[in-house]
């Protein structure tokens, strides 16, 4: 090690440097590159077989995505001066470029104002706009028709939706089936070499296509949002809110944009003003800047030239990065002003050389153990948080090469500095720490024995249920549009009913009866023929209708479903219309050829896929429900909607949003007990290898259990649901916090190897490395404590747990890992 | 507009007569017929001295003869026809003819003051004759077919020629009760059927 420095590094350190300098310059471009997806899908499971059935369902009943306008009013919902308002904003929206339709108060079909026969009704259907409207009856209908109630207006008749249908894009999913075909013969069949260039090239399409429609995206939305405002400015009495899933997923970048920014500059801030807390040299700041933006740089470069995009899950990377690497940089120096204290006379570069190789093997083995932590992530089953796993474990590799060979260098430019006399007869505070751990060994017994029936009574609460509404602070723009929409317009979280009618199959045997009318039934026999363009218009049948209605009311009743809309509820308003009789298939096989096309998109179209034999119960949950148990909910509807159903002619899936975030929800468990399994199975074989000491080994475990277990106990105890971001603390946690594991224990062994005796070496550990990891650890903290700047309500657990595991991380390395060291003697 | 349309079909009568075609004098023949039909119902339909019953009844009686209800009931059972016993054939029959008069009825309940004109009749077997009608109110008109047969052996109390289907923008009755059946008796006994025929009825 040291003649690699010798002969190479600092033999040629300007050639280093400027080499250095322009790959930085090189990778800054690939930075440039960097993009950010927060899009629906990053919150998914990778491969989710109900991601491809929900396209699929969107994609034949033609349902686009929506964005959705609340209009909130303290007067009449009905007065001459809101409908013009509505009908301005709705012409104004409906100018941005994406926005297919707008449906309103003003232009959705009035059917019950007043009732008229279907036929009459059928041929001239009115709306707000039509002439001699009644707006008693007007209202009572929104109020009470199966269609708007609860949907279109709220129960107390002052809030009102515009939705705002954007159009279909179908090139995007037209592409994603290309990359998905692609996709899959490869997963059982080597792809040729045209085809992987097919393939990389379908991908690549999809990903430029991507980009540029999400960029026009957040236009439009920006444009609808300036829009709003305009409106509210000059309307102060009227609330807006926006809500929806683009919206949503638009926002979120906003807030994964936010959160890189802040939280790299105040990082960067923080970290600046401790280290000149602890060090007061101003030489250890600049060096410990230049190494961490220069692997940040250059590890962002490589995330932007391979493509790796930025998800709310890996938003912290720039954080975490700076931190991990700071504390690298922090043992590097620690141990230079250690041998320059000890031996005063060597020269800068023997100090230089002594320090980087000497650390080189405990920061190797740091990595090796953090880069495990972070490499259990991969084993979880959710995207973002895989490609998380991945991203920091390149990170923190770039962070040790570029800092074992920066640090180096740039110290050469530096001379010795003057050791200052408070430091060399300063007592540590670390040492006072020392005396703790010797004298109170049974106490720190007890304390880890009440801790650890904290942790295990804590983690068996642990649950996973989250609310998505809940992921943000209530003044973000996000909350406001889903609170609105999820309490006062029938729930968020969509959740479909898809129910299929199998084929039927004349399963009547033919019987050879020869009578009279075999004659003339036969003579006719063409004629009732069932056809194909038959289908369609005898499609209807009371049968299926009872069933539709059947599972719709089963829905409705179901207190955490807020508004249900299937063929039932257009059932239900032609009942209302014909005198309380139900209709029959006859009046359904009518309505369904006869309505006009702008109307069957809005109360057909989307519940009836007469091709496939299917129909679509279209319901949104309630998201902010307290106790809302979506895993359970799923469960019974599952198995209550089956009893109804003949499993030889009917048969139902559930499908969209609700199903797949509860999937990834369930997965969470899976993927935690997954990744703190696999974390803890590297580190202790790596452990083993590292001390060749099963005792030690098991001790060092023991010490970094601890701090996970205390995470989790908390999190149970304050009822704080596991999520994506907190899944991934216990494998972060304990991969940094085993950084001062190791370094403890190897300078334990070193000293006991000189002085044969525990207790010195404690006393000595603790003075000398037990300072290095105190000041890492505080730097570790501070800089998590800055993720609670976050909008992003997972973000701000995260960082304050992360904090909570470093700080008990630290307490157990230097209180609990010396006393099982001095009781077992190892 | 009633005047007009028999005016128009005389006239198409006298260029069928010319044209000395056996097929001319059924369609003709038809469809006077029909519209004298259809005639005598407005009238009643019309006629406020009668109650609602009594009104329903007399169209009933009026229009009955030209409907073959008992064919449209062994069609929209289709195959399963063949599967009945003596007795149900004749049960459903009964029941399948009351539910057709009683939605008759609830469907002129609904008229106002819609008129009704030929468009077009045409032979399309020996046996089968199509009749289009418009049903027409103030704004759009309906299409409207009646399919016709002829039985080989003429029916009591019945027309020559009789409606076997009726077809309302291109939906056929017929089809929709079959439809229906079939659906109904994936799951439910033709025992089934009937009862929930006689509740309707």
């Amino acid at each position: 090690m040291k003649t690699l420095y010798q002969n190479y590094i600092l033999k040629y350190p300007k050639t280093i440097l400027l080499f250095m300098v322009v790959l930085t310059v090189i990778m800054a471009f690939g930075a440039l590159r960097l993009e950010i997806d927060a899009s629906a899908e990053t919150l998914l499971l990778e491969g989710d077989k109900d991601l491809k059935f929900s396209r699929e369902i969107a994609k034949q009943f033609n349902a686009s995505s929506i964005l959705v306008v609340t209009y909130t009013v303290k007067d009449d919902l009905l007065s001459e001066v809101n409908i013009q308002n509505i009908k301005a904003l709705s012409k104004e929206i409906q100018k941005v470029k994406i926005v297919e339709s707008i449906n309103s108060i003003v232009n959705v079909p009035l059917l019950q104002s007043p009732p008229k026969p279907l036929k009459e009704l059928i041929k001239n259907i009115p709306t707000l706009e039509s002439s001699n409207i009644d707006k008693t009856l007007v209202k009572q209908e929104f109020l009470q028709s199966a269609i708007y109630k609860k949907n279109l207006v709220s129960e107390d008749f002052k809030t009102t939706a515009l939705s705002v249908n954007l159009k279909r894009d179908k090139t995007y999913f037209d592409l994603i089936n290309k990359r998905d075909e692609y996709k899959k013969s490869k997963n059982f069949q080597k792809l040729s070499k045209t085809e992987q260039e097919s393939l990389k090239k379908a991908e690549l399409e999809l990903k430029n296509y991507r980009d540029a429609m999400r960029e026009l995206n957040h236009n439009s939305i920006i444009k609808i949002r300036e829009i709003l405002k305009d409106f509210s400015d000059k309307n102060q009495d009227i609330k807006l809110h926006l809500g929806g899933v683009d919206m949503i997923a638009d926002d979120m970048v906003e807030f994964v944009k936010y959160d890189l920014k802040t939280f790299g500059f105040v990082i960067v801030g923080l970290l600046i003003l401790i280290l000149f807390i602890l060090l007061r040299e101003v030489r250890w700041i600049i060096i410990a800047l230049f190494i961490c933006t220069t692997s940040l740089i250059i590890t962002s470069g490589f995330l932007g030239f391979f493509g790796w995009e930025i998800t709310v899950v890996s938003s912290n990377f720039i954080s975490l990065q700076l931190i991990m690497n700071m504390s690298l940089i922090l043992h590097l120096i620690i141990k230079y002003k250690e041998l320059h204290a000890r031996n005063q006379n060597d020269t800068q570069e023997v100090l230089v050389i002594d320090s980087v190789s000497s650390m080189f093997k405990p920061s190797f083995f740091v990595v090796i153990t953090t880069i495990a932590g972070f490499s259990s992530l991969v084993f979880s089953n959710i995207l973002p948080v895989i490609n998380f796993g991945w991203m920091m474990s390149m990170g923190i590799v770039v962070s040790l090469i570029v800092t074992f060979i920066l640090f180096p260098i740039v110290l050469m430019f530096f001379s010795k500095s003057d050791i200052k006399d408070d430091d060399k007869n300063k007592i540590p505070f670390t040492t006072r720490v020392a005396n703790i751990a010797y004298n109170y060994r049974k106490t720190i017994l007890a304390m880890t024995f009440i801790i650890m029936l904290f942790s295990i009574s804590g983690a068996m609460k642990l649950r996973v249920e989250n609310s998505f509404i809940d992921y943000f602070k209530k003044d973000t723009a996000i909350y406001q549009g889903m609170a609105v929409i999820d309490q006062k317009l029938g729930g968020t979280s969509p959740l479909d009913i898809i129910l299929t009618f199998k084929e039927s199959s004349d399963n009547v045997e033919f019987v050879e009866v020869v009578d009279e009318d075999s004659d003339e039934l036969d003579d006719f026999a063409d004629e009732f023929e069932e056809s194909e363009d038959d289908k369609e218009k005898y499609w209807f049948t009371q049968t299926k209708m009872q069933k539709i209605t059947q599972v719709h009311n089963y829905l409705d009743s179901l207190e955490p479903v807020g508004k249900v809309l299937s063929l039932a509820t257009v059932g239900e308003v032609i009942k209302t219309l014909n005198d309380g009789e139900e209709a029959d298939g006859l009046t359904l096989a009518l309505l369904y050829k006869e309505l006009p096309q702008e109307y069957r998109q809005i109360i057909l179209s989307p519940y009836i896929d007469i091709e496939n034999n299917r129909v679509r119960i279209s319901t949104r949950v309630i998201d902010s429900m307290p106790n809302l148990q979506r895993d359970k909910l799923i469960k019974k509807i599952n198995k209550d909607i089956s009893e109804m159903l003949n499993p030889k002619y009917e048969e139902h899936k559930l499908s969209n949003i609700l199903i797949m975030y509860n999937n990834m929800l369930q997965s969470l468990f899976e993927s935690q007990v997954k990744t703190i399994g696999i974390v803890i199975l590297i580190l202790f074989v790596m452990f083993l290898i590292l001390f060749q000491n099963l005792k030690i080994a098991l001790i060092a475990i023991t010490a970094n259990t601890i701090p996970v277990g205390v995470i989790f106990g908390f999190m149970g105890w304050m009822n704080i649901p596991l999520d994506m971001m907190t899944i991934t603390i216990a494998a972060i946690s304990i991969g940094i916090a085993v950084d001062d594991t190791i370094h403890y224990i190897h300078r334990f062994n070193l000293e006991y190897k000189s002085s044969k005796d525990v207790k010195v070496s404690m006393f000595n550990s603790h003075a000398s490395i037990g300072t290095a990891m105190f000041y890492t650890s505080t730097i570790i903290m501070v800089g998590f404590s800055v993720l609670v700047l976050s909008n992003f309500i997972p973000t701000i657990y995260f960082g304050l747990l992360t904090m909570l595991a470093m700080f008990m991380a630290i307490l157990a390395d230097l209180l609990l890992l010396p006393v099982l060291l001095l009781i077992f003697n190892a | 507009m009633i005047n007009k349309v028999v005016k128009n079909i005389l006239l198409v009568c006298i260029i069928f007569v010319f044209t000395q075609n056996l097929q001319a004098n059924n369609n003709v023949e038809l469809k006077e017929h029909f519209l004298s039909k259809i005639d005598d119902v407005i009238v009643t339909v019309k006629n406020k001295k009668l109650s609602k019953d009594e009104r329903n009844s007399n169209i009933i009686e009026i229009v009955t003869p030209m409907f073959d209800f008992e064919l449209m009931a062994k069609l929209s059972l289709g195959k399963m026809w063949k599967k009945l016993s003596k007795e149900d054939k004749k049960k459903f029959v009964e029941l399948y003819v009351d539910r057709m008069k009683k939605s008759y009825s609830s469907k002129i309940d609904s008229y106002s003051d819609e008129k009704i004109e030929v468009k077009k009749v045409k032979q399309v077997k020996k046996n089968r004759i199509v009749l289009t009608t418009d049903f027409i109110n103030e704004k759009e008109s309906l299409e409207i077919v009646y399919k016709y047969h002829k039985p080989k052996k003429p029916k009591e109390h019945k027309d020559t020629w009789l409606i076997y289907d009726v077809e309302i923008v291109g939906v056929s009755i017929l089809k929709t009760d079959k439809a229906q059946f079939k659906e109904f008796l994936q799951t439910k006994t033709i025992i089934e059927l009937m009862e929930a025929l006689s509740k309707k009825s």
